[in-house]
């Protein structure tokens, strides 16, 4: 049996979407055994992305994790969550307040189940203050956290077709939940820890608050180029929609750019000439560059960089990530089931839908390397759960999925 | 303002000596502002990223870099030169008191050095090392060089920012400095878990930036989709491909997002917009419905909500909208981060003073907790703890010291 990091600690996960399932994936990864609680009464939308394979989003949250159902809206589903509660180390949800209240589930209680329990309650926009509460949506917290106003053009915010700030959420979560369990493990004590998403994004915003603090600065959005380097940028290469981006950041990589592109004429021009030069002139510089990369190929330009010692990698696609040599060598990705959901049916009757890959976590542990696996089936682990967890009888558990409890 | 409260330290004072330049600093600062000791362990020269910009007063110094400002918060530094011999006989010393260090050194650097993990685990069983490396430290690809650009780019993440048919952009604030050494920061805390609770001994964290970054876009499970239909993802714009009105719309003072899902909210948006407007046109049944329903109007919706948006600052948009159960966040800019009063309500800005830089406020990061305590200091002066460690710690005498000095070594 391989060491795990966490073996031996029990999490309770309460909730959806992408910041709490990330942050548990990770803990289900070092060891932990992360239960997802969840019913089949209300619909999860998630469950039928992506159009080309519904299904295989789950793969992104549930591996490795345990599985129930349980309707907690029901007196006896409530019990039962309570039970399980007592008997874990964490405790993590991300749903609202007002649920948790409406079902008796509300944090004062839940931490009166168990003294030295770790709670890590998931926000959007913060629990109290001004925006206490309010709806958010993970696309549009690039925005809130001020990213998307230090990207793209002077004209028009630069968008990323992601959930941007979850992820950090995600990381934040998990680095607290470990630490908490330190914490606990010296002084006895458990802890209440709130995590938002807007927080999680806003510190991402890095060194620009002090710039702006300081010298009354506020990042302009420059596309690719750089304050204080040039070239830099994604330039145009062979193929449709193919881009390489390079970045010289000092004399020695200038030099050697100007000979990997054969030292054309203009490299010479005054306009150039520095540091400073080439940061004023970055949109001609850039044109003149774009004129060289766009005859080549994409990986072509990015290995004579790399041989030239000038840093560059190409933009890429699933396309390159799916094909490359590099994640195939490091084992990034493997290949497990996925179902296909069918909210009339309990989860244990969904079919397979196919196989895809998935990502390991991305920390080599030398002594307890991260666990990766299949994803379990919705329900799979009721009786696991149910009888040798909680001891409750086979009877007392087929009565109580008959009655609609365990859906 | 928030209260002080004197708090022991949400993790123990694990001594962390951080190596790392700007691929890594943020794993220390995590760990520092949660109670570690973190202690920088610089050239004689200073850290490379004391000479990144922005500056304060753009005025080029060691102790007035605003980069090094904000990711070396809570940590204290030495002045050490590793790379000759005496200088490694104290990094050794060090090592031996030491229960993590951090580095982002390009792969093999240490190894020539003879201070890789496997010497340095001989020094120090207990020891936990990370490194944050672009690529990870094995694998074709681990000598690339790159900078932040490069690693947006190699993970795909560019692919995802700006408009369809334009160039793909990278993310301001140089994006790619956070997510490895978030996952370096959670394996560095899971190596120390299992130490004290179970092994008593260290272990090596290997965090590629590339890979982290690569699980930071994984809603869109690019693989997935280029196996299953031989198509790639990409850039979107502002306005989302689905879904109707959604993304970002021009305001009185700015931009305002929004994103109408259900049937339910759409009524209520297409209400308010004829309350602002008066225009019944909004009313119509044919803008009725949810998710897809608006697809085929799209253009017509858009205009609709634009006249609205328009008419309002983006500030009454988001509170009214809020109030009305909708979806509306702000597009905020760093000035208007800064005086939010949401973060102003929790005790989010941390004012910190810096000898040289004076006082500035800092986040104090993304949890709330009564456990959890604030950033501690303000980043270290170059060398500042070097008497501390050197004399009181390791016996040097402050002859030694000005010996040392002298010669180069710390």
């Amino acid at each position: 049996m391989a060491k795990k990091a966490l073996e031996g600690v029990r999490v309770i996960e309460f909730g959806l979407y992408l910041a709490l399932p990330l942050a548990t994936r990770m803990l289900a990864a070092l060891g932990a055994e992360v239960i997802k609680v969840e019913t089949l009464t209300s619909l999860d939308m998630s469950w039928y992305g992506p159009m080309y394979a519904p299904g295989c989003l789950q793969l992104e949250y549930r591996p490795l994790k345990r599985n129930v159902t349980l309707d907690v809206r029901q007196p006896r589903g409530k019990e039962i969550m309570e039970e399980l509660i007592k008997k874990s180390d964490i405790y993590t949800t991300n749903l609202g307040e007002g649920f948790l209240t409406k079902f008796g589930l509300d944090f004062k209680h839940v931490q009166s189940l168990k003294k030295d329990l770790i709670i890590l309650w998931g926000t959007g926009l913060g629990s109290v203050g001004p925006y206490g509460g309010f709806k958010a949506y993970g696309r549009l917290m690039q925005h809130a956290c001020a990213i998307s106003s230090m990207t793209g053009t002077p004209d028009s915010l630069g968008v990323a077709n992601i959930s941007y700030s979850d992820y950090h959420t995600s990381m934040f979560n998990a680095l607290a939940l470990i630490g908490a369990l330190e914490r606990r493990r010296r002084t006895g004590k458990g802890c209440f820890i709130e995590c938002p998403i807007y927080e999680s994004g806003v510190v991402t915003v890095g060194p620009s608050f002090l710039d702006y603090q300081a010298n009354k600065v506020v990042p302009e959005r420059r596309e690719n180029r750089h304050r204080f380097y040039a070239p830099h940028g994604a330039y145009p290469c062979k193929g449709t929609d193919r881009w390489c981006t390079i970045a010289v950041t000092n004399e020695e990589e200038w030099n050697a750019f100007c000979k990997v592109i054969g030292n054309p004429a203009w490299t010479k021009s005054p306009k150039f000439a520095t540091a400073a030069d080439r940061v004023k002139n970055a949109k001609e510089l850039d044109k003149l560059i774009g004129k060289w990369t766009s005859q080549r190929a994409v990986y072509e330009v990015m290995r004579r960089m790399q041989r030239a010692g000038v840093s560059a990698g190409i933009v890429a696609k699933g396309e390159d990530m799916d094909k490359s040599p590099h994640l195939k060598s490091h084992e990034f990705y493997y290949e497990t089931e996925f179902y296909s959901a069918d909210f009339e049916k309990p989860g244990m009757e969904w079919p397979v839908a196919g196989k895809t890959v998935t990502w390991k976590e991305p920390v080599y542990l030398s002594d307890t390397p991260c666990m990766f696996g299949p994803m379990h089936k919705v329900g799979q682990d009721n009786n696991y759960v149910y009888g040798k967890l909680l001891g409750l009888s086979k009877a007392e558990i087929k009565k109580l999925t008959e009655e609609g409890v365990f859906k | 303002m928030p209260e002080k409260k004197k708090l022991e330290g949400f993790l123990p004072k694990y001594r962390v000596l951080d190596l790392a330049d700007e691929k890594g600093a943020y794993c220390g600062k995590l760990l520092g502002d949660l109670g570690a000791e973190v202690i920088k362990v610089e050239p004689p020269c200073g850290d490379k990223t004391r000479l990144r910009g922005p500056f304060f007063k753009n005025e080029v110094h060691p102790e007035k870099s605003l980069f090094f400002l904000y990711f070396n918060t809570s940590k204290g530094s030495i002045t050490l030169d590793i790379e000759g011999p005496d200088g490694q006989e104290i990094f050794k010393r060090l090592v031996k008191k030491a229960d993590v260090v951090v580095e982002s050194f390009p792969v093999g650097y240490l190894a020539k050095l003879e201070l890789d993990y496997p010497r340095l685990k001989k020094i120090n069983p207990k020891l936990v090392m990370t490194s944050i490396t672009p690529y990870g430290q094995k694998g074709p690809l681990s000598s690339y060089k790159a900078q932040d650009i490069n690693i947006m780019a190699m993970s795909g993440y560019m692919q995802l920012v700006g408009e369809p048919d334009q160039a793909p952009l990278v993310l301001g604030g140089e994006q790619s400095f956070y997510p490895g050494s978030q996952y370096a920061a959670v394996g560095t805390m899971a190596a120390l878990y299992y130490r004290d609770a179970v092994s008593k001994k260290g272990q090596y964290v290997d965090v590629s930036m590339q890979e982290a970054l690569i699980s930071y876009w994984q809603e869109q499970t690019p693989v997935p989709m280029w196996q299953k239909t031989k198509e790639n993802n990409t850039r979107v714009g502002a306005m989302d491909a689905m879904v109707t009105p959604c993304g970002l719309y021009p305001c009185k003072d700015g931009w305002i997002s929004l994103c109408i899902v259900t049937p339910q909210e759409w009524d209520t948006l297409s209400q308010w917009i004829h309350e602002v407007t008066g225009d019944d046109e909004v009313l119509k049944q044919e803008y009725k419905g949810g998710l897809l329903d608006r697809m085929p109007v799209r253009d017509m919706v858009n205009v609709l909500v634009i006249n609205f948006t328009e008419k309002l600052t983006g500030r009454e948009i988001f509170l009214e909208g809020q109030k009305r159960k909708l979806v509306v966040m702000p597009v905020n800019d760093v000035p208007s981060l800064v005086n939010d009063s949401q973060l102003n309500s929790r005790g989010f800005w941390v004012e910190l003073n810096h000898p040289v830089v004076g006082k500035l406020k800092y986040p104090k990061g993304a949890l709330y907790s009564d456990a959890i305590g604030a950033p501690t200091k303000a980043a270290p002066l170059l060398g500042e703890d070097n008497e501390r460690i050197y004399c009181k710690e390791l016996g040097y005498s402050k002859e030694d010291l000005a010996v040392l000095r002298a010669a180069g070594v710390i």
